[in-house]
């Protein structure tokens, strides 16, 4: 009963949110604005109404105001194996937008939690059989199981309509309009309706694509298409076929603009804004991430509220590896007068700017996460799967996911399962590390990781040098790694270490000194929380360090000329 | 018209020691920032092999990875720039108040540029006060009510497009009133120069201003366009190169000088051109 959240403020979602959703103001909103929902009958087979019995509950907090769980108890138990049939009538108030679903003027709504969604009957950890049912609180996504879904919509005909699902009938008469949808194995189903859409249509490897987006945005329409079909593409060679005949994307006029940034099972919602120019593609990177969640959340359906690495993190991952292949490493993300950034880098660079010291481990219930959740679930998972890439390849780290994809698709796979398929798959890859301390470090640890090269000495002999360089790991992450030591006569040498926590000193009798030390050098410990102290050298190249200096000498030249053109 | 931009050329350049003299000064400004950047990276960077892709080009990572593993970094950098600034505008209108006296006596060098400029530093310094007074009124008698009815932007429009153009009118209307009043402060200026008390002067720039709007603005706009070229040009030829070897990034200086040297000349241009404008018109 997500919309029950958005009844008063005395829920468990609202609360403690200080009275602000996405930075907008939501405490002071009248009656009217609110949106709830509520069972008007729930019969079984025999008629009898169930929901005469039924009670709100409340597993997580004990907050006796918030309604977004109810239990209806049956009138006999439904053993294994046994089939239940119930018609339930319900009745739901959008509320104006918030955390998403609701209206905005003009007629805009987006219809998102609103219709009552069963729990996920499932085995927890332990084995032990029963309902896998939370409150919708802060910090948490959705969890339910799959269906079919068919879905008519009775609407004025001057209304665009789109959804999750396939249009699968269509009739007009006398200004309104009877719109039928149907979708085969999908956890929700969420519907967008707006006067002003314009529709665009095409297809991509056998899928259907539909964008709805206002007119203002119509320059979006082919980034867009481009970009659901680099998403497309990439997917369906590296992970696994879509597995829906369907992708609609929404894009919400600005009004509704807290309407974006969402996933639902065929059905995404984007965010643009008029006038971003295409060197900025954090809108495609957008798309693309929303994309993948049809893959990571509809198909692969984890507990988005007990494990949120396993849908964010992985979509991340992907994000920034199909945005990095069609668009560079170096410039996916923006490329804009000189200035420019990876997808893949950014997600980093998420996680590297956390203040480590008050880190908590990714692997645990959102309602746990008080700290940087975006730089923990999204950005951290995905640097962490980039790493494990790193370390047994490319190709392997496809054959897991593959793997895992197929072996999980259109169920609820937990950490467990992810291991149990990492662990069988690269169990004939050469490596030489342990995979489940990896993850236990990354998923359940609080340590990171930061090589260094502390120091170089060369002392001159009868024969050559006696040679030896000191690194050390500032973290107690520990993955094995290469030293690349260069030599003056610009001979390289690659030398493995452990990587584990404190310094290491290597020592060599070389004929020729060693020059540099470089610790990774191809940075595929994409965890390292600073590349910069990875490497030392005895022969710097200090061009850079001029070419800016000489930069910001001429800023501060044009700085001054601008501000004092008054003066 | 060529012939009178011509001739505001030639008398720009016959004070090419004072461009020179403004010049030299933002340089050295600009010098104190350069080296102390240089040791601020030196001493983060300066020994890591990460410069090797620095060389290439901007590089997101190493930038925020220096930042991040070291909070202080540029901060010693942006404090020294926020005390410079307000030094240099102080320096400026004794540099620039010379440079008017020098256009509109007839004199050139820049003994005469520094010897005057002191003389009129309080007067001027009056002026330019009186000048941000004026445009702080934009903001007051044009911002505040437009902030007032447009509210929270993303839920008063249907579109965004009207507030990406409100406020794309809004910053024309905004170059509008700034090259006016910037014509008002080199009139006024010119005013006291030739003898009239301050509050007179202040009377003559609002006059001038009110009887040479078309004039002024062509001006402004035209300089303003130049200076927007400019950036095009400089972006193109200078894009990102990385640093790839000493001649690249020699070049680079040099050219960024030129641009800057250029930049103060436009700006003598600018001042002559509005003495041309104030001499037709007693004229
Ligand atoms: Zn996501």
């Amino acid at each position: 009963m997500y919309m029950n959240a958005f009844k008063d403020m005395k829920s468990s979602y609202l609360r403690n949110s200080g009275g602000k959703i996405f930075g907008r103001d939501i405490a002071d909103r009248t009656a009217e604005e609110w949106g709830h929902i509520s069972i008007d009958k729930m019969l079984n087979i025999d008629g009898v109404n169930l929901v005469t019995s039924a009670q709100y509950i409340q597993p997580n907090d004990g907050n006796t105001n918030d309604q977004s769980i109810i239990e209806i108890p049956l009138e006999q138990p439904l053993l294994p194996g046994e089939t239940g049939t119930y018609e339930m009538d319900f009745t739901t108030k959008m509320p104006k937008t918030i955390a998403r679903s609701g209206y905005s003027q003009k007629d805009f709504f987006l219809f998102v939690h609103w219709f009552p969604q069963v729990c996920v009957y499932e085995q927890d950890k332990h084995g032990i059989w029963g309902w896998n049912s939370h409150q919708f609180v802060p910090g948490t996504e959705f969890f339910a199981d799959f269906g079919d879904y068919n879905v008519t919509i009775s609407a004025s005909d001057h209304l665009q309509i789109g959804g999750s699902g396939c249009r699968t009938s269509e009739t007009k008469d006398k200004g309104k309009q009877i719109v039928e949808f149907q979708a085969h194995d999908i956890i929700d189903f969420g519907f967008v309706v707006y006067s002003e859409f314009d529709v665009y249509k095409s297809s991509f490897q056998g899928v259907d694509i539909e964008i709805l987006m206002p007119p203002e945005h119509c320059a979006f329409a082919d980034r867009y298409r481009q970009a659901i079909e680099h998403g497309l593409e990439y997917m369906n060679e590296n992970v696994g076929p879509y597995p829906y005949p369907k992708i609609t994307i929404v894009d919400p006029p600005v009004h509704a603009l807290n309407s974006g940034f969402m996933e639902y099972p065929m059905m995404i919602t984007a965010a643009s804004f008029y006038g971003i120019p295409k060197s900025i593609r954090s809108v495609e990177s957008l798309v693309i991430h929303e994309f993948v969640h049809m893959y990571f959340m509809a198909t692969l359906a984890s507990n988005e509220k007990e494990e949120a690495w396993l849908d964010e993190g992985f979509v991340t991952y992907f994000e920034d590896r199909i945005t990095d292949h069609f668009h560079g490493d170096k410039s996916s993300f923006y490329n804009l007068l000189g200035f420019r950034s990876g997808n893949a880098e950014n997600s980093r660079l998420e996680y590297t700017k956390l203040d480590h010291s008050s880190l908590g481990p990714i692997a645990k219930p959102g309602w746990e996460i008080n700290g940087p959740y975006k730089g923990l679930i999204y950005a951290k998972t995905s640097s962490m799967l980039k790493t494990l890439e790193g370390l047994v390849g490319r190709p392997a780290m496809d054959k897991v996911i593959q793997t895992y994809y197929q072996s999980y698709k259109f169920k609820h796979p937990k950490e467990a399962d992810f291991r149990r398929i990492a662990t069988e798959v690269l169990s004939d890859v050469d490596r030489d590390f342990d995979l489940n301390h990896f993850f236990d470090q990354c998923l359940h640890g609080t340590e990171i990781c930061d090589y260094e090269v502390l120091s170089i000495e060369n002392i001159q002999t009868e024969n050559g040098y006696d040679s030896k360089f000191i690194v050390t790991q500032n973290g107690g992450l520990k993955f094995p790694v290469h030293i690349e030591v260069t030599y003056e006569n610009n001979k390289k040498e690659l030398v493995k270490w452990d990587g584990a926590q404190g310094e290491k000193t290597y020592e060599f009798k070389p004929e020729n000194k060693i020059t540099a030390v470089n610790i990774d050098p191809q940075n595929k410990i994409f965890l390292d929380i600073n590349f910069n102290n990875n490497s030392l050298t005895y022969d710097p190249d200090k061009k850079p360090i001029l070419k800016y200096a000489a930069k910001s000498t001429n800023w501060m030249q044009t700085i001054l000329e601008y501000t004092s053109f008054l003066f | 018209m060529l012939q009178r931009l011509k001739h505001i050329w030639n008398r720009t350049l016959t004070h090419k020691s004072e461009v020179v003299c403004i010049y030299a000064f933002q340089l050295i400004f600009g010098l104190l920032i350069g080296c102390i950047f240089y040791c601020t990276v030196d001493d983060n960077l300066g020994q890591s092999m990460a410069l090797e892709h620095l060389a290439l080009g901007f590089d997101r990572t190493i930038i925020m990875d220096m930042v991040n593993s070291n909070d202080e970094v540029f901060s010693g950098i942006i404090s020294w720039v926020t005390i410079l600034i307000p030094c240099y505008l102080i320096i400026s209108i004794l540099l620039q108040g010379g440079l008017l006296f020098n256009i509109k006596r007839g004199e050139v060098g820049f003994k005469s540029q520094i010897k005057n400029g002191v003389k009129y530093l309080l007067p001027f310094f009056g002026i330019v006060l009186f000048s941000i007074v004026l445009v702080i009124l934009f903001v007051v008698v044009v911002g505040l009510p437009y902030k007032a009815i447009v509210g929270d932007p993303l839920t008063t429009f249907s579109s965004e497009k009207p507030f990406v153009f409100s406020l794309m009118a809004l910053a024309v209307g905004f170059s509008l009133w700034v090259v006016l009043i910037w014509g008002f402060s080199i009139s006024t200026r010119y005013s006291y120069i030739n003898g009239i008390s301050f509050w007179k002067s202040i009377k003559t720039g609002f006059i001038f201003v009110k009887n040479h709007l078309i004039e002024l603005l062509s001006i402004g706009y035209l300089l303003l366009g130049i200076h927007i070229l400019l950036g095009f040009i400089y972006y193109l030829i200078m894009g990102d190169r990385g640093a790839p070897s000493w001649l690249i990034v020699i070049f680079g200086i040099v050219i960024q000088q030129v641009f800057s040297i250029t930049r103060v000349f436009i700006r003598g241009f600018g001042y002559i051109a509005v003495d041309q404008v104030e001499d037709e018109f007693i004229g």
